[in-house]
């Protein structure tokens, strides 16, 4: 229920989270004549009927604007939608629901802070440290920061075994940087860094922190408070919630010291002839109308996983993971690069004679949807000494069956090509 | 359509066996092409003869549809016009990236192995990579050869 905090009276065990996978439409409808194998959940995750049925009855029920329309409809809304903020803020462990401020996602919840933050305080000179395994929404913004203001831009470099290097990072963290932008699990390689660790250390030398937890929010716990970033980024469709929602997680007093980034309706307190005045937070950040039924089934999606058991999907997470890579380390001609030792199901890889798009297309001949192509990550995939890879990423529902399709159809590939078996 | 047989006899065999594909010397280098999604690049060469071009030689590196895209191309460039191969190069990008009623006739024969990209959009450019390569290649030529 809304508002309240939830205890489950019984947590999901592998069995049921398999059976979860009819709570998805769109896994029922067979690609290319055959059952649908999704694997590439680090796009973005397919979308429960709990969440669509929150979001119709928005539109059916209510369908007003929020904070503005006094009547009934309007309020009702309202109060849905600023439950799916307190959800958010308990799901993510957000210091309070003022430090929840809805974006269109992670991309923009990033460029909220290099403008309302990085503009106002990053000095020239100052230091700012991304890793090379960024995701180009965690990397390029902090790129024209530091052009724009005169900043220094340090990469932490990506270890053979898609670790980060830690004693470059120590020797950036010499100068008191002013921010470290770091991801928590890499969309590519499923490193799961460690985050707290290194948010704690790059706090101690002055630094301000920002958290990607895009491909970990929903799948594994995630704390805004026990990870010890100042920003936490989010996106609501690639933890089982609508496109168009996502967030920043921030301590409500660092968003007051910030500037706005888009300004316009809802944001504002006194509209003056030549200056205004601006909302509190988190409003001052959520400028025009929101995506109201979309944040409604963004706390559907926090709901539904809170049913099912971060611990519970985090664990089958795992175990599929781990069952993946066993299953193409076999195949002969294949690369999987990346091998942390704490992993994310999500593997690229490649085959030998094979370009990603040719595997790809083939894939989906045989009702396998896989990601190919550089992956967000071009920085990254230039330091492994590719341009494109193919990767498989999974979600809860998977099951070891589609993992040997993915095999099958990876040896498939290599015949029609001409590569023997 | 099922993407196995996109992958048909003539467009496996051309991207198998690319004809025409060479390394090239850096000063041949007329055009070049890349696909910055993927990382598919091509770099192009060729000679006119009385306004005809006379053999069309590539190199780079990228997708199967890529290098049989490069390699039918090849083989149709032979023997025609500048003009008629610029026509040609629009009309591949019409077709294939354009809209149902821009798209207008079907592909000459010797290259309507590509028309089975016309049913996977998102392959477009791996396809026309080569054959917007290929018009920069003509101007450049022509230009050369007047110069």
């Amino acid at each position: 229920m809304p508002g309240k905090s939830r205890r489950p009276t019984c947590r999901a065990g592998a069995a049921d989270l398999a059976a979860a996978r009819s709570d998805f439409p769109v896994l029922g409808h067979g690609l290319r004549g055959r059952p649908y194998a999704y694997l590439d959940n680090a796009a973005t995750c397919p979308t429960p009927r709990q969440v669509l049925r929150a979001m119709e009855s928005y539109y059916e029920t209510s369908n007003a604007t929020v904070r503005r329309a006094l009547y009934l409809p309007g309020e009702e809304a309202t109060r849905r939608f600023e439950a799916a903020r307190a959800g958010v803020a308990r799901f993510l462990g957000a210091p309070s629901e003022r430090g929840v401020v809805f974006t269109p996602g992670a991309t923009a919840a990033v460029n909220l802070v290099a403008h309302g933050w990085g503009r106002r305080f990053v000095r020239p000179g100052r230091r700012i440290v991304v890793t090379a395994m960024e995701h180009h929404s965690n990397y390029l913004p902090w790129q024209r920061l530091a052009r724009d203001r005169g900043a220094v831009f340090s990469v932490v470099p990506v270890r053979p075994d898609g670790t980060l290097d830690e004693a470059a990072f120590a020797a950036f963290l010499r100068d008191r940087p002013a921010l470290v932008a770091l991801t928590h699990v890499s969309n590519v390689l499923g490193t799961v860094n460690p985050v707290a660790d290194w948010a704690g250390r790059a706090r101690g030398a002055g630094a301000r922190v920002l958290v990607d937890a895009a491909q970990s929010a929903g799948h594994r716990p995630v704390d805004f408070g026990r990870l010890g970033a100042d920003f936490l980024v989010f996106s609501g469709h690639k933890m089982y919630g609508p496109m168009g929602t996502g967030g920043l997680v921030a301590d409500p007093g660092q968003l007051e010291r910030m500037d706005p980034f888009l300004l316009g309706g809802e944001m504002v307190e006194q509209v003056g002839r030549r200056r205004s005045t601006w909302a509190g937070v988190p409003a001052k950040f959520e400028a025009g109308t929101p995506p109201v039924a979309a944040v409604i089934g963004l706390g559907a999606a926090v709901e539904y996983l809170l049913e099912r058991g971060l611990e519970a999907i985090a664990e089958r997470e795992e175990a599929l993971g781990a069952a993946l890579v066993r299953r193409l380390e076999r195949l002969p001609g294949v690369r999987i690069y990346g091998a942390a030792p704490e992993r994310a199901p999500i593997v690229s890889f490649s085959v030998r004679g094979l370009h990603p798009h040719d595997l790809a297309q083939v894939l989906d001949g045989l009702g396998v949807a896989v990601r190919a192509g550089h992956l967000c990550a071009q920085p990254l995939l230039r330091g492994l000494g590719v341009d494109a890879l193919t990767r498989a990423s999974l979600g809860f529902f998977n099951t070891g069956e589609e993992l040997d399709r993915l095999a099958e159809g990876i040896g498939r590939a290599r015949r029609l090509f001409g590569h023997g078996s | 359509m099922d993407p196995e047989a996109l992958y048909q006899e003539v467009l496996l065999d051309h991207a198998k066996r690319p004809r025409n594909r060479e390394p090239l010397r850096g000063e041949e280098v007329l055009a070049e092409g890349k696909n910055p999604l993927c990382g598919d690049s091509i770099r192009l060469a060729l000679s006119l003869d009385g306004g005809r071009v006379g053999r069309v030689r590539y190199d780079g590196k990228g997708c199967a549809l890529s290098i049989a895209s490069a390699s039918l191309m090849s083989e149709a460039a032979r023997g025609r016009t500048a003009e008629e191969l610029r026509a040609l190069a629009a009309r591949v990008a019409r077709r294939l990236h354009g809209d149902a009623d821009a798209a207008g006739e079907d592909l000459p024969e010797e290259i309507r192995a590509l028309e089975g990209v016309r049913q996977f959009p998102m392959r477009a450019h791996c396809v026309t990579m080569c054959w917007r390569a290929l018009s920069r290649a003509l101007s450049r030529a022509g230009g050369a050869s007047r110069g």
